[in-house]
């Protein structure tokens, strides 16, 4: 089979053959940078107006366009029965079991990094802006959590825009953002561990699509209130009692 | 507690996902990830506390799984290199939560994986998958020759559309099962194995082409 004095052996499987490729370097040192973002302050990201007002205008018109789009043929039945786990995230199975990506904030860097107190105004990570495109093959309940995923993905992406390098100031805030966010662990460590059936596994896709709209919705006003120089507690207050 | 593993699972920073390639139809062959990589529980206590140097050690670790894996899904340099950045300011950010219940390196390829699927997303190249045609069989044959040479195998997964490609190198190279793959990439197990099937065979045809092109 081997032909070529230069060509190795044949691999056995696909996954030796990606294991023989070889490790790739960045084109350039990137630690000094990393060691540079960590020393300085944290940045905040000076958001123009012009674009917090447009993403409050998309977040203000999308229940709007939900309700409005073409109706699905499999509207969802289990919306919100889905079980609220408390906890957060970091609950797992020990070695072969899954374990938790980090939890959904983002700590200040280096001088807090001694002081791992997690801070609800974060960014979550990552995010998606559209759907994926529909495939023939998926069934009804497929259809609807792809929809439910899509949806997640966008407003996570939305949250992630408004949380990056802004952290809220008021304490009422910072307690029902990481409410919020609790909630949202919760939910994720349900679908990460528990065997779901169709139906339960909506039922909490559903419950994280809203509590990432709630989320979403008070990041775009504490953004807002920021810009303003005003005070969100009025808004905080009544989420709270 | 060992519960299986959700194949829905969000795929976020928000989420939960497997840290280690669960048991699936490979059994023993299923691959070892290149971050397999111990770190001493002493390194994670000093970065936990804050020290420059126990972070540029991990760092230094984990530079070259992270940019790999990066710019195996994302197949650009430029983009891999940001996913490194950032994964690195998240592991540095959130080292405080790793709480131990699995290997760092898996929390941390986690976090990579995210990434690069964050900026593939951000691009609407997690859209870019080889179309089905209904005739998904899975293909068994061993690689063509021609994937022993690296650079040949390289340019070949390079043209492969993104998602097939993540799909291709989450499965072969860190192992993870068509369920996982589902969760990271927010699409159906079937969708994964469509992409794997037809992926392996664009892969093997792509490679045969090269063989013919050197004899």
């Amino acid at each position: 089979m081997n032909d070529t004095p230069a060509s190795p052996r044949t691999p056995a499987g696909w996954h030796e053959a990606f294991a023989a490729l070889p490790q790739e370097a960045p084109p350039s040192d990137l630690w000094p940078q990393l060691a540079a973002r960590l020393q300085a302050p944290r940045p905040r990201r000076h958001v123009p107006a012009w674009a917090l007002a447009a993403a409050v205008a998309a977040l203000a018109a999308a229940p709007a366009l939900w309700w409005l789009r073409p109706a699905p043929s499999t509207p969802p039945s289990a919306a919100m029965s889905a079980p609220m786990v408390a906890g957060t995230a970091g609950a797992t199975p020990a070695e072969a079991g899954p374990l938790p990506v980090p939890a959904p904030a983002d700590a200040p860097l280096l001088a807090a990094v001694a002081v791992p107190e997690p801070e609800p105004a974060a960014t979550p990570a990552p995010a998606a802006d559209t759907p994926a495109p529909r495939r023939a093959d998926t069934t009804g309940a497929d259809a609807t959590l792809q929809r439910l995923y899509a949806e997640s993905a966008r407003l996570e992406a939305l949250l992630a825009h408004l949380s990056d390098g802004f952290e809220p100031a008021e304490g009422v805030q910072v307690a029902l953002s990481a409410s919020l966010r609790g909630r949202l662990a919760g939910i994720d460590a349900a679908l990460a561990d528990a065997p779901l059936d169709e139906r339960e596994r909506a039922g909490l896709w559903h419950a994280r699509v809203d509590a990432l709209r709630q989320l979403t919705s008070l990041a775009a006003d504490q953004r807002l209130h920021a810009l303003y120089g005003t005070s969100a507690g009025g808004y905080a207050l009544v989420e709270v009692y | 507690m060992s519960a299986p593993t959700s194949p829905f699972a969000p795929a976020s920073c928000l989420a939960f996902a497997p840290a280690v390639p669960a048991a699936d139809a490979r059994g023993g062959a299923a691959p070892r990830s290149a971050f397999a990589i111990e770190v001493p529980d002493t390194l994670l206590a000093r970065a936990r506390r804050g020290e420059a140097a126990a972070f540029e050690q991990l760092y230094r670790w984990f530079e070259r799984p992270v940019y790999t894996l990066a710019l195996r899904l994302c197949g650009d340099p430029e983009e891999a290199a940001e996913a490194l950045q950032e994964t690195m300011l998240k592991l540095l950010r959130r080292v405080g939560e790793y709480r131990g219940q699995g290997p760092f390196w898996g929390w941390l390829r986690q976090i990579a994986i995210n990434e690069a699927l964050l900026r593939l997303r951000r691009n609407r190249r997690l859209d870019e998958a080889l179309p089905l045609d209904g005739h998904d069989f899975e293909d068994e044959a061993p690689p063509p020759p021609a994937a022993a040479d690296a650079a040949a195998l390289q340019r070949a997964l390079a043209r492969l559309p993104a998602a097939t490609r993540s799909v291709l190198w989450l499965y072969h190279a860190e192992g993870y099962t068509h369920e996982e793959i589902a969760g990271l990439m927010q699409r159906t197990p079937s969708f994964s194995k469509s992409q794997l099937s037809r992926g392996t065979r664009r892969l093997r045809a792509l490679l045969q082409v090269e063989e013919s092109r050197h004899e």
